[in-house]
């Protein structure tokens, strides 16, 4: 038996900025670069397809803008989501296709091809918030699962089909599945064992247990402190300038058209976003606050697929860049955008409003957590807004929802374990 | 909430018409602005409106963006429209979204399409009688002759026990609305701005309705968003697959009704889950909503009538309340009609199974709605035309789905879960092919008024 990827998935994020004069070029070549990667029938590229350690990267434009409170210059995003160290990431690249690297970092201010992995890893920045969806599983894995769950599934219906599948019953389904794969050779990975997230609560009981104890101490000044952040809070959220939406309705159909045209093209999509922070420390402290604890959540409790009560997202983070005036939101998603948002709305309208009623344009916030999101046909237009456009993107398993994933986890993990008649019942209903 | 205002809004958007069996449906292209205006100005008593019974016959009208710019809209109140609407159906983004790709393709349409001419205008009329149908559209199109082309003219087909042409009952699920509709129950009851622009939808905001300060203030408001699809049949194509399933023949009756979701007579399979009841209780026609089948043992997941109203079923909410509350704002008011002749005039799946014909046949539908993309597309692009749906892996709905699909998981299987294991329907065909379509705008009576007064 082997351990599955027992670590977790780092968050690569490198900012560089562009030469002004290159940005339309390197547009023009990421686009290409894209449609490479997304023709039929699919061409392998090396810098993609070859890494077997990366689930979702993009490579994506930040136009040159001018905002409320600063102008910023055109930058390139890279994300990547990892199983390995950045450094040894960054190792691989290089080895594999070096050359799209300086076609792509050319157009990059500062850019050495001599020292292009120092060049990348200098320009890496942490990012507060990283949701996983499928925790503790390596891209190989999450392969390697579907392949079993192919095979199993080709065989339950070719004895479906053939009438044969009665005689495996008195034998026992699960045993008879696990001898036929043996006897097929292959090394199929139902042996691996997968390494679970820790449990939450030992964490949520330890806190509990250090707040009782520290209570009679601390009562008085965090009560003074949360009063007093409470009360700027309010009065910040009562001078906040509502967005002024452009009245120029062609121009926001237009752009919406625009960021668009590669979105939902299949299984899952990209959504790039950009927003500036509300001005002040206030605003700036808040909104960290909320991403660590967001991020704390999501480590220890949102870690078994679901965030809150959505299980669409692959991977996910926020940002905070150019010296922490903008927020970036960046994530890989199942489905369909108007299905993302209304779970947005109907499923974690508390969380997206308590992060982004801290950057300008967003609807009416109260009390940090209330209302904001809750305003459908704001938040979508502001959403939309603050969407860009992603000019490459790349998954490594594009077939596969989350719930496909987790699904293909959990026949591979039954395979080790010891079960009942429900839980064989429950086990049998995943194919 | 503010009472809703009957006689302002057109009858179609509230009321099906059940009792006016026979109806026909204009496309026109408006060659003259100003007398199409006239002539709408002279007739729009004619028009019927909610507040009055339709008695032998019905008439109501709706537009399509061009239709409306032609007839002199303010472009402030224009561009209010949402985006769908203003685009169109047909867009090459759209139909990637809603499946309207290969032989469902615009491209290929009977009308909507790139290929044939701009429609402006819709007229449905409906009849309590043949000859009364023919009376009406004989009128209205001779009147309209001289300042109109008229692009199509389509029939429809009732059929025995309101079915539809596979074989099965049809429109038994609708929403109800607040105000509207007093058999209502809780959980099918929405509110006004989900059909209604300019009232309060489902998430306590204003539906954005288009308007202006000048001559069309509050113009959108109590108008929807009328969706048309002319969606072609293939019954031979269907009882011809599940024919040459390897199961005895009541049982194909039985595969087609766990791809349906209901029996033919409509009795939903949640209910009666081994055999079809003799007589179906209409009050109990929808009284079920899946929260007691979360695998999909008697109601497949993957079925057509559970992944368009999912009800109760879980989508990654904890509880029932609240999965209700999310389906809920994806609903629509179904107005459609069938087309053709029927396979076999019972529609009995045996006989239709040995029948033999090409006639084309099929369904007009149609849908109203306030937000196109969070309700009629959303529909087609999150739960139909998504072999994803709920966890499945390529099963795309069984009647609807565009098959085999070109990109991605090919979307023909469907699955059936049973115990011990499931059972799992593969290679299924395409049964429904796209022959045209078009969003319309059907504004309120106050809102075509506007339009007849206008005269810039």
């Amino acid at each position: 038996m082997t351990l599955s990827f027992p670590r977790r998935h780092v968050a690569v994020s490198i900012v560089c900025p562009i030469i002004p004069a290159n940005v339309i070029p390197l547009i023009k070549y990421l686009e290409a670069l894209n449609q490479t990667l997304h023709s039929r029938p699919t061409l392998e590229h090396p810098l993609f397809h070859n890494i077997k350690t990366h689930h979702f990267c993009r490579w994506t434009v930040l136009p040159a803008s001018t905002g409320r409170h600063g102008t910023y210059p055109a930058q390139l995003l890279f994300e990547s989501n990892i199983d390995t160290s950045l450094d040894q990431y960054l190792e691989l690249l290089v080895q594999q296709d070096r050359e799209t690297l300086t076609a792509i970092y050319q157009h990059c201010e500062g850019f050495e091809a001599a020292s292009i992995k120092r060049y990348l890893s200098e320009r890496n920045i942490i990012a507060p918030v990283h949701f996983r969806g499928a925790h503790y599983h390596s891209q190989q894995q999450i392969q390697d699962d579907q392949a079993l769950y192919k095979e199993l599934e080709s065989f339950i219906n070719e004895k479906h089909i053939n009438g044969s599948l009665i005689n495996y019953f008195d034998l026992g389904l699960k045993e008879q599945l696990s001898k036929n794969l043996k006897a097929k050779g292959t090394n199929w990975p139902f042996s691996t064992v997968q390494k679970q997230p820790k449990p939450y609560w030992p964490t949520l009981l330890g806190g509990i247990a250090l707040l009782l104890a520290l209570l009679p101490f601390l009562a008085l000044p965090l009560g003074m402190f949360f009063g007093a952040w409470y009360i700027a809070l309010r009065k910040h959220e009562k001078a906040d300038i509502p967005e002024i939406h452009n009245n120029d309705m062609a121009a926001r159909h237009s752009h919406i058209r625009h960021v668009t045209q590669e979105e939902q093209q299949a299984v899952q999509s990209p959504m790039t976003s950009i927003v500036e922070i509300k001005p002040g420390r206030f605003r700036l402290i808040t909104l960290n606050v909320v991403l660590w604890a967001i991020n704390l959540l999501a480590d220890i409790f949102y870690n078994k697929g679901k965030l809150g009560s959505i299980n669409t997202i692959h991977f996910a983070r926020w940002l905070i860049i150019d010296n922490n005036k903008r927020l970036v939101f960046l994530s890989n998603y199942d489905g369909s955008w108007e299905n993302y948002l209304g779970d947005f709305i109907d499923r974690a309208a508390m969380g997206l409003t308590a992060v982004w009623s801290n950057a300008e344009g967003f609807p009416a916030a109260k009390r940090l957590l209330l209302q904001g999101a809750k305003n459908d046909i704001e938040f979508k237009a502001y959403a939309r807004k603050s969407q860009l456009k992603t000019h490459c993107w790349y998954s490594a398993y594009p077939e596969l929802t989350l719930q496909n994933v987790l699904n293909n986890s959990h026949i591979r993990q039954g395979f080790n374990r010891p079960m009942n008649e429900k839980q064989l019942s429950k086990w049998l209903a995943r194919f | 909430m503010q009472p809703i205002d009957f006689p302002n809004i057109q009858s179609l958007v509230l009321y099906a018409y059940k009792d006016l069996h026979h109806a026909t449906y204009l496309m026109l292209h408006i060659e003259h602005p100003d007398l199409f205006k006239q002539w709408l100005c002279d007739n729009i008593e004619n028009i019927t409106t909610s507040n009055v019974q339709a008695e032998s016959t019905a008439l109501n009208i709706a537009f399509t963006a061009p239709g409306l710019d032609k007839l002199n809209l303010s472009q402030h109140a224009y561009q209010r429209f949402s985006r769908e609407f203003k685009e169109g159906i047909a867009t090459e983004k759209r139909s990637q979204l809603l499946g309207d790709e290969d032989s469902n393709s615009p491209e290929n349409w009977n009308w909507g399409g790139p290929t044939t001419p701009d429609i402006d205008v819709l007229l449905l009329c409906y009849a309590d009688s043949e000859s009364a149908l023919e009376t009406l559209v004989a009128h209205i199109t001779s009147e309209l002759e001289a300042y109109t082309t008229q692009l199509q003219q389509l029939n429809t087909q009732a059929l025995s026990d309101r079915k539809e042409h596979f074989g099965f009952k049809d429109g038994l699920s609708q929403p109800k609305i607040t105000g509207v509709h007093t058999d209502a129950t809780e959980n099918d009851t929405l509110a006004p701005g989900e059909f209604l622009l300019g009232r309060e939808s489902g998430y306590g905001t204003t539906t954005p309705f288009p308007h202006d300060n000048n001559n069309f203030k509050h113009f959108g408001k109590d108008g929807s968003y009328l969706v048309f699809r002319q969606l072609e049949q293939d019954v031979k194509g269907f009882w011809h697959y599940l024919d040459q399933q390897n199961v005895e023949e009541d049982n194909k009756v039985y595969l087609a009704t766990k791809m349906v979701g209901r029996w033919p007579n409509g009795a939903p399979i949640s209910l009666f889950p081994t055999k079809e009841p003799d007589h179906l209780n209409p009050s109990i026609a929808n009284d079920f909503n899946y929260s007691d089948d979360p695998q999909g043992n008697h109601c497949p997941m993957a079925s057509h009538i559970r992944r368009t109203n999912p009800r109760a079923t879980d989508l990654g909410l904890s509880n029932k309340k609240d999965n209700i509350a999310s389906v809920n704002h994806h609903r629509i008011m179904r107005r459609g009609r069938p087309y053709g002749k029927p396979l076999h005039k019972n529609l009995s799946p045996t006989a239709m199974m040995k029948a033999d014909d090409t006639e084309p046949r099929g369904l007009h539908f149609l849908c109203f709605n306030a937000d196109l993309a969070r309700q009629f597309e959303f529909i087609q692009q999150t739960w139909v035309n998504n072999e994803k749906f709920n966890g499945l892996y390529n099963d795309l709905d069984p009647l609807l789905g565009t098959r085999p699909k070109e990109h991605g998981p090919s979307g023909d299987d469907f699955t059936l879960p049973q115990n011990p294991i499931r059972r799992k329907l593969k290679n299924i065909p395409q049964f429904v092919t796209t022959k045209g379509g078009a969003y319309f705008f059907m504004p309120s009576m106050s809102a075509l008024k506007q339009l007849t007064n206008n005269n810039q």
